[in-house]
């Protein structure tokens, strides 16, 4: 019986569609970039891609090719939701039609046994496979030679070796897509015992009926036999779980267990294949197999120095972010300071130089100094991403995780939070378990986004002095940190109480892929950074130019009779105290009075609901320093006094005003893709309230803490 | 009225309007495909 049923053809105005699948971490996006020039996320660990991404390329006789990079699965099983999405795709159950007429399966060279499983699955589905071998290099470099005419006659399909971070293989990869499209789809090789195919008659038939190909119903029953749970994308078929009972009793009958049937039979005919098309080179006599990468993860994951080189790697990037961006920030201070001075002198004195000097300049100008912390940082984290090292961490966070309650996957998602939580939150699909999975996503906010960092550096610099602490360490550097390490280790905190609680269930282990060490590649680092550039300043031309702008009419209109004989400072004063934004910040200082703060920063932070780094830019419209001088807004705030001419920004009060915002979930966005992917509608809606309910007190409560608490103790 | 509180007034209400028009834009996405996170390209 072969697999025919099913293949399609593409027409002559259509694209050739090809969908990208493989074993998380093979290269799979590295590819798929490298074909279509898209600039998807890369990292150097499993989970990167979680939903299905979209690109096309042409050949050069013109013909298009539609590309489709499908999250990493390591079989065609639909446990978590991201691999629903491959396998809803690749059979269509999506109702997308968007059914492959070429599959494009990527397996990584170095691990032929383990991701051949999953293209020997794929090779059942009824469409036409290629197989990209990549990391082609990596496995000649650890010795494991190929014979690929071999694997070739084999398998039944074209196979190119290829190297996608390079670009090696990929003319010959592309030819090979049109090619495999005019040939029959390939079918299964190997052969079950008789009494096992008898077995599994009826149910192929059943699945035959409800609409399964032959060569995929062929394939889904002997996988249906392994899987525990229901499937999603298989509940239109009716009297399936009957069916796949009998099917059960009767592999039992005959004296086989059905959950080891589709294992042993792969695995058996893979290991067969290998013992005739791969050879390893000995080691020479005498030489080590221990890999460079084994070596350095001796370092990397020992029990005691593992967690201590993670926080001084850790330390050293916070530190980087202060140091090495002050220069870079005093440039882009000095270059906007120039042009608002430019562009403010040809206007007359009026609404129209104060909206532009003191709205548009020092409001977006405030927040655009943050430019190079925020290259800085992203810098950083590609490059522990790329090099194989959060992979590393990883398995360092696993036993903290698993004693919270969490599972090892959660780490990605939460490690996705530093940047920002709504990628964080949508990469928690990786996580099959619910419960583990609705823990993971109402505390990635408390992660440290970046959007925080400019309100921490505003801060830090204003209030806390560069005392050296350790070599290559101050006290700016450290407070950062903590900053993070708060947040971090009150997030765990907050899983376990959840996992005790509203979301209880059983821990399950996690089986982690550690990639070997890598170079990162300078150019995919250049670009993640300029694209998290490129976003940033996007926010600062739209959201932040709009709220700077309104925020500015507000604390402008109406206009106040101010005494002429003031003073500049004090007539300024005279105007915000009459202004809408006044009045408005005086009616909620009674609710931020307990913090120690004013209505200053009660507006700033009831602003800054609509994007956080909106705080420094509406204090940077308060105070006016429309000189856009990063350094005059830190100076404004540090001799700001209140009526009774007390000091009105204390360290201890800005330390608060952190641990408020390390905690504090302002962001719309964060909010609305909780209510997606908590389950949407009114289960979206319970989860969205709580995770904004229990952060909004823990923030509040957090910083009422350190105010009461550090002036008992001393501090001012 | 002077001609420069004519401007400052359009663009205040270009301003509030953009701002308008974003969150219905995420109160519809939520719905559809899904946030319009212009921090993080989602």
């Amino acid at each position: 019986m072969t697999a025919t049923a099913g293949a399609e053809r593409p027409t002559a105005t259509e694209p050739l569609r090809v969908a990208i699948i493989g074993n998380p971490n093979t290269g799979k996006t590295t590819l798929f970039n490298a074909l279509t020039g898209l600039r998807q996320r890369v990292g150097n660990f499993a989970g990167v891609t979680v939903e299905r991404v979209e690109g096309e390329f042409r050949m050069p006789d013109g013909r298009r090719v539609a590309v489709l990079d499908l999250p990493g699965s390591y079989s065609l099983s639909a446990g978590s939701p991201d691999e629903r999405i491959a396998l809803e795709v690749l059979l269509d159950r999506d109702r997308q039609h968007w059914r492959p007429h070429v599959v494009l399966v990527v397996v990584d060279a170095c691990h032929l046994e383990r991701n051949l499983f999953l293209a020997s699955q794929v090779c059942e589905l009824g469409v036409p496979v290629v197989i990209a071998l990549n990391q082609f290099d990596m496995a000649q470099e650890q010795g494991i030679e190929i014979d690929v005419p071999a694997l070739i006659s084999a398998i039944g399909v074209p196979i190119i070796p290829t190297v996608a971070s390079r670009g090696e293989g990929l003319q010959p990869l592309k030819r090979a897509l049109f090619t495999a499209a005019e040939l029959p789809p390939p079918a299964r090789r190997f052969v079950l015992p008789p009494e096992i195919e008898a077995s599994l008659a009826p149910l192929v038939q059943h699945l035959e009926h409800g609409g399964l190909p032959t060569g995929t119903a062929r394939m889904e029953a002997l996988r249906l036999l392994g899987v525990r749970r229901g499937e999603q994308h298989l509940a239109d078929i009716p009297d399936l779980a009957r069916q796949l009972d009998s099917a059960r009793d009767a592999i039992r009958a005959v004296g086989h267990t059905p959950e080891r049937e589709e294992s042993e039979a792969r695995y058996g005919w893979i290991g067969e294949l290998l013992k005739t098309a791969v050879r390893r080179r000995s080691a020479s006599a005498g030489a080590s197999t221990e890999t460079a990468s084994d070596r350095l993860d001796g370092i990397a994951l020992h029990r005691v120095g593992g967690p201590v080189i993670f926080l001084v790697i850790m330390a050293l990037v916070f530190q980087s972010v202060f140091s090495w961006a002050a220069p870079l920030q005093d440039g882009i201070d000095v270059v906007i300071h120039a042009i608002g001075s430019r562009v403010a002198g040809f206007l007359p004195d009026g609404d129209l130089r104060s909206l532009v000097a003191d709205g548009v300049f020092a409001g977006v100008g405030s927040v655009l100094v943050f430019l190079p912390q925020i290259a800085i940082l992203f810098a950083f984290i590609g490059l522990l991403e790329q090099s194989g090292y959060m992979a590393r961490a990883a398995f360092l966070m696993d036993r903290v995780m698993r004693r919270v309650g969490l599972h090892g996957k959660s780490f990605i998602p939460m490690l996705s939070g530093y940047a920002c939580a709504v990628p964080g939150i949508m990469a928690t699909r990786t996580i099959d378990d619910q419960q583990e999975r609705l823990a993971t996503i109402m505390v990635v906010p408390l992660m440290s986004c970046s959007a925080r960092l400019p309100v921490y550096t505003l801060l830090i610099a204003a209030f806390v002095p560069a005392t050296p602490l350790l070599p290559g360490l101050d006290l700016q550097g450290a407070t950062m940190l903590a900053m993070y390490l708060l947040g971090t280790v009150t997030a765990l905190l907050v899983a376990a109480l959840f996992r005790k609680t509203l979301l209880r269930g059983p821990v399950r282990p996690m089986i982690l892929e550690l990639p070997p060490y890598r170079w990162p590649a300078v150019q995919s680092l250049a670009i993640s950074v300029w694209q998290r550039c490129l976003l940033f300043l996007r926010r600062a031309g739209t959201i932040i130019l709009a709220l700077s702008i309104v925020l500015w009419a507000l604390a402008t209109y109406p206009r106040a009779d101010v005494d002429p004989a003031l003073g500049e400072e004090a007539r300024q004063e005279q105007q915000l105290a009459h202004s809408t934004l006044g009045r408005f910040g005086r009616a909620i200082e009674p609710a931020v009075a307990p913090l120690g703060y004013d209505w200053k920063i009660g507006v700033s932070i009831v602003a800054s609901f609509a994007a956080r780094e909106v705080f420094v830019s509406t204090m940077g419209t308060i105070y006016g320093v429309g000189g856009v001088d990063d350094a005059a807004l830190q100076d404004r705030l540090r001799s700001e006094t209140t009526a009774d001419g007390r000091v009105a920004y204390t360290p201890l009060i800005a330390v608060g005003l952190m641990v408020f915002y390390v905690f504090a979930l302002m962001c719309m966005s964060t909010i609305a893709v909780t209510i997606r992917e908590a389950g949407g509608g009114r289960l979206g809606w319970k989860w969205a309230g709580i995770q904004f309910a229990y952060m909004l007190v823990l923030a509040y409560g957090a910083a009422w803490l350190t105010v009461v608490g550090g002036r008992a103790l001393g501090f001012s | 009225m002077r001609a420069d509180t004519v401007i400052v007034a359009g663009i205040v209400v270009a301003a509030i309007a953009y701002l308008l028009r974003r969150a219905l834009r995420q109160a519809r996405a939520r719905k559809a495909a899904g946030p319009d996170c212009d921090h993080c390209a989602h």
